[in-house]
């Protein structure tokens, strides 16, 4: 299914969300996942799933400057794009329709 | 105390076997880690993790050139040992004779035509270098095993052969493969398939 949206590629499109574009880019997107899950994410696995989004067309992407700091390479800037936010809203509408009226889920943390 | 640079083996893996459009990136991402206090095993981790998941994205994304590469590598690897030890063991063998001279030449001469073939795939499939290093690795394996349950069975073949045949397949052409790879990749550019990143 061309527009599937899975749960990690959901959770991304969240953290760029989340972030200033100067600021959404690999580690802080993956940091940003690791402190909502509290699992280890790899960086690689976060670029495929930004790959994938943006070969959907959810998230668009622009080399930024080259620091010293990371050895001379580039950052990645990463942001949503009108087609990702509405995506996002469906999933949330969706997510929302379900949860309602399920007993056990309401009340309480766990 | 762990050392000021990271490993810059894993890097130049990286940089060699992961397209452009991701590694560079993702280089910089792991060295900023690193630079932060990230040790050298979680480095290699991240890298090794790295390549698995182009293969797999490579494999799934392009089928069919992921299959035509292991082919082509493959294809190319076997021929280049077969006719340079049949040669070179022919030559050598009027010296120290036929089945010495296999043992002198066999090792270096696999590992220069895994290596050709490695290279071959490099230039040719930019993209699928380390599944092409996976799929030489399965089919040569599943191949020796074949080549040694033949020889024990019919042939009735020492042990000590067999296991030369076992390291050639399993360690010496892979390395060379790899090495090939590597070797290809300098100086090759993949920014071509990369989209226009940035661009309006």
């Amino acid at each position: 299914m061309a527009d599937h949206l899975k749960d990690f590629e959901l959770m991304i499109l969240l953290a760029v969300l989340r972030l200033d574009e100067d600021e959404a880019y690999g580690v802080p997107i993956a940091t940003a996942i690791e402190q909502t899950t509290g699992r280890s994410v790899a960086l690689a696995s976060v670029y495929a799933a930004l790959e994938r989004l943006e070969d959907k067309g959810w998230v668009s992407s622009r080399m930024g400057e080259s620091t010293a700091q990371r050895g001379g390479r580039a950052k990645r800037h990463f942001r949503v794009t009108a087609k990702g936010v509405r995506r996002v809203r469906q999933a949330k509408s969706a997510l929302v329709k379900m949860w309602m009226g399920i007993r056990e889920l309401q009340g309480g943390t766990t | 105390m762990k050392p000021t640079h990271p490993p810059s083996l894993a890097t130049k893996l990286l940089e060699s076997l992961v397209p452009q459009r991701t590694s560079e990136a993702l280089v910089g991402d792991l060295i900023e880690q690193y630079e932060g206090g990230r040790s050298r095993r979680w480095y290699w981790w991240q890298v090794i993790l790295a390549l698995v998941i182009s293969a797999g994205r490579e494999g799934r994304t392009r089928k069919l050139q992921a299959v035509r590469a292991v082919v082509v590598g493959y294809v190319t690897g076997a021929s280049l040992c077969y006719f340079t030890t049949s040669l070179a063991g022919r030559f050598v063998g009027r010296f120290v004779g036929v089945y010495p001279a296999y043992y002198l030449v066999f090792l270096p001469l696999s590992f220069f035509s895994a290596a050709a073939s490695g290279w071959i795939v490099r230039r040719s499939h930019p993209r699928a270098m380390v599944l092409i290093w996976a799929g030489f690795w399965v089919v040569a394996s599943v191949v020796a095993f074949a080549v040694c349950a033949w020889f024990y069975v019919f042939e009735r073949m020492p042990a000590p052969i067999m296991v030369f045949f076992v390291v050639v397949d399993f360690i010496i052409a892979p390395l060379g493969v790899l090495a090939g790879g590597l070797w290809g990749s300098s100086g090759a550019n993949d920014a071509w398939e990369s989209p226009r990143l940035g661009a309006p």
